[in-house]
């Protein structure tokens, strides 16, 4: 029983400690180098040209290809949790018990056992000394005056709150991290592209090509791009409007570092690109020498009509061969193979504008937009910039602040009054110490302080 | 005047001032001591004048934006930091012997931008991402926190120098007894330690709620966000081994140096070995 209690408290002392934090710190910092050296989510292919296949290994092994997810992280992470908490449930109480205890009865024996402590003769009666002192004090410190027995004794102190800031630090940590669990449970990630004038109801979710229903529809009215005369992109807009059971209920403007949020759904201006649209193409069988005039969508298999032949626009470049632009078309002929070509749309007459004996020329279409939208949904970012302002806040107050106490034994002497003084901080030493000499300084000018107000 | 002009004037008086620093070091002269303070301020205060020009020559040039955006924007940046926080330093702690450190530093930081073919100076448009108020606030801050680390890394160095000298109050002889004393070195050390890593943190802070308001992540784990999270690790250890476990002097300034490459490598290696998101800060 002694020994599990043994093991018990060792494990606490263990996580409790600041060894184990330092260790953290620096195996967090080491591993997240690593991180940058490997390019995150590259493919293996990627990794077995760059590395071989041993290292490749290792890095599959240790999931290093995207170690920020990775289960060794997030133990460190998880750790680093447990550490946090232990370390300040085990110290809490210790300070609350300090910042009860009020002022304790001071004695000269334990006065002089302070680090900083002094002895002063002032020529004032006791009364007159205590006053001065009092008013001089009030000032800076919250202070304590009680008689004890012919004198006068004083605990001043302030700052102790700074003691609890370390608490706060933690706690503000502990919010980020959660918010970042939160955020990775109950939220997601995707994107969308949305062709002008198009509308979309759902969304791709990572790059596994899981569909999302959003539960409404976006619709991209108008996407816009401005350049700088130097040829930089200046703005990227998309004018929106969000659609349910087809009213439109709002209408927004995307911009770059302006997003716009539904329903707790955030959209986000990511990239833009252009693509054809109202595509007529001129089909001329040269076998049969059927000719057809066709409509036809981008990117959408069509039958191409008296026939069982299908025939889709692929792609589309702007540049092909110095060509210029060209639409990219397969075209699936009954009782023939599938074949594909580059047809030129500057030159009709080019040779290569067939598909077996399908002539083909495209003439005209339309070059219209389409918006990249990054859309989230993050439950969490509001726990993590709580965290944040708290941190922050307390981080203030635990770097900065100190918690200084000093006592005071003031007695009637011969002549005057006898000042002891002695104090202590729980930080920032060196700036305590210039304090403490400079009050002692101003307490052994107290009587020239006192004549000058008489 | 246009502001570049008035930048490369700056990167002279800042060598002016630092020659001043070193020989009032050298030969013990707190006249020179005293002069240099004063065309430091001098420097300081037409650094500020040139950045301010730069900003409203960029309104002029009809896409106005605060002085922060480029490579080039964010040396004479740095270097007005360091300069700046040192000479807070000198009159809060009345101590000018060490100047010859920081206004060497700023002196060759304005050096490299004013005059290295690599950067480009000239006022750019800003792209879509970094049309931002965050810009000005994650800018200013990171720096100032970089600011805090130079000078607390060449106070480490000056301690590691000053060396195994293991009684406090010998003097010794020479160029060693010219500096403050070890316990000051250290507390100063830390000082700036404690402000670079409160201004970073703000910095990181910032640049994660911008970054959540540009691209929807607060987090991306891309490499300058890493390496500032390094750079944050690294400082918060020593906080920790010097507030939890004592840790004074030599170790802390070992740590200083530490992080202060690690601030180096967030600041120029990222961008010259490593890719990503922050790439037009090259």
């Amino acid at each position: 029983m002694d020994q599990k209690n043994g093991i018990l408290d060792r494990s606490y002392q263990f996580f409790a400690s600041v060894k184990l934090s330092l260790f953290l710190f620096g195996s967090l910092a080491a591993t997240s180098i690593v991180g940058t050296l490997i390019p995150q989510e590259s493919t293996v292919e990627q990794r077995l040209r760059e590395y071989g296949p041993k290292l490749s290994a290792l890095i599959e092994v240790l999931d290093l290809a995207d170690m920020y997810h990775s289960w060794w992280f997030k133990v460190l992470l998880g750790l680093l949790s447990v550490n946090l908490i232990v370390c300040s449930l085990r110290r809490l109480p210790q300070t609350l018990t300090l910042l009860r205890a009020g002022s304790q009865t001071m004695d000269p024996a334990r006065l002089q056992k302070m680090r900083h402590h002094a002895r002063i003769q002032v020529p004032l009666p006791l009364s007159e000394s205590q006053r001065l002192l009092a008013s001089r004090l009030g000032r800076r410190y919250s202070c304590q005056w009680q008689e004890r027995d012919g004198g006068w004794q004083a605990a001043a102190e302030k700052g102790r709150f700074s003691r609890l800031g370390v608490y706060f630090v933690h706690l503000g940590v502990l919010l980020i991290l959660g918010g970042a669990l939160i955020g990775s449970v109950f939220g997601f990630r995707g994107f969308v592209t949305i062709p002008e004038s198009g509308t979309v109801d759902r969304i791709f979710i990572g790059s596994k090509h899981r569909v999302l229903p959003l539960g409404f529809a976006i619709r991209c009215d108008k996407f816009t791009v401005d350049f700088y005369d130097t040829g930089a992109p200046k703005e990227f807009r998309s004018d929106v409007s969000i659609l349910e059971h087809g009213d439109m209920v709002r209408r927004a403007a995307i911009l770059v570092n302006d997003p716009l949020t539904f329903k707790g759904i955030t959209f986000y201006q990511a990239t833009y690109g252009s693509e054809p649209s109202d595509i007529v193409l001129q089909l001329n069988d040269v076998t049969s020498g059927k000719k057809l005039r066709l409509e036809v969508p981008f990117r959408e298999t069509i039958v191409i009509p008296g026939t069982k032949d299908r025939l889709v626009v692929m792609d589309y470049a702007e540049n092909v061969g110095n060509h210029g632009p060209a639409l990219f078309i397969a075209a699936a002929r009954e009782h023939q193979q599938p074949a594909s070509a580059w047809i030129l749309v500057k030159q009709p007459a080019f040779h290569g504008n067939r598909i077996g004996d399908l002539a083909i020329t495209a003439e005209s279409f339309q070059n219209s937009f389409y918006t990249g939208l990054q859309v989230k949904k993050d439950p969490g970012v509001w726990v993590i910039y709580a965290g944040f302002s708290l941190m922050l806040l307390s981080m203030l107050f635990a770097l900065y602040g100190s918690h200084r106490r000093m006592w005071f034994l003031l007695d009637q002497g011969s002549g005057g009054t006898k000042i002891m003084l002695g104090g202590h901080s729980s930080k920032h030493q060196a700036a305590f110490e210039r304090e403490f000499t400079k009050l002692t300084q101003e307490i052994g000018d107290l009587s020239a302080y006192g004549n000058a107000h008489v | 005047m246009s502001s570049s002009l008035v930048l490369s004037l700056v990167t002279f008086v800042y060598l002016l001032a630092a020659l001043a620093y070193g020989t009032g070091w050298l030969f013990r002269r707190s006249v020179l001591n005293r002069c240099a303070t004063w065309i430091s301020w001098l420097g300081v205060g037409l650094h500020t004048a040139g950045m301010l020009l730069r900003w409203m020559e960029s309104y002029r040039m009809g896409f106005g934006h605060a002085p922060l955006s480029n490579f080039y924007e964010s040396l004479v940046f740095g270097a007005w930091s360091v300069a700046l926080i040192y000479l807070l330093m000198e009159v809060r702690y009345r101590s000018r012997e060490l100047g010859v450190f920081p206004l060497g530093l700023a002196f060759f930081t304005m050096a490299y931008a004013s005059f290295s073919p690599n950067v480009e100076s000239k006022i750019q448009p800003l792209i879509p991402a970094l049309k931002s108020n965050w810009l000005i606030a994650h800018v200013i801050t990171c720096f100032l926190g970089y600011a805090g680390f130079a000078v607390a890394c060449g106070l480490g160095i000056v301690y590691l120098l000053k060396g195994p000298n293991k009684q406090p109050d010998n003097p010794g002889s020479g160029i060693r007894a010219r500096i403050p004393s070890i316990q000051s070195l250290d507390e100063l050390m830390y000082q700036n330690v404690v402000f670079g890593f409160l201004l970073l943190t703000v910095g990181i802070i910032t640049g994660s709620v911008w970054a959540n308001s540009a691209w929807g992540n607060y987090w991306s784990w891309d490499p300058k966000e890493t390496w500032s999270l390094i750079t944050w690790l690294v400082y918060a250890l020593l906080l920790h081994a010097r507030l939890g476990r004592g840790w004074h002097g030599r170790r802390i300034a070992w740590l200083s140096i530490i992080g202060f490459s690690c601030v180096i490598f967030t600041y120029l290696g990222v961008n010259f070995l490593l890719s990503g998101l922050h790439s037009y800060a090259r």
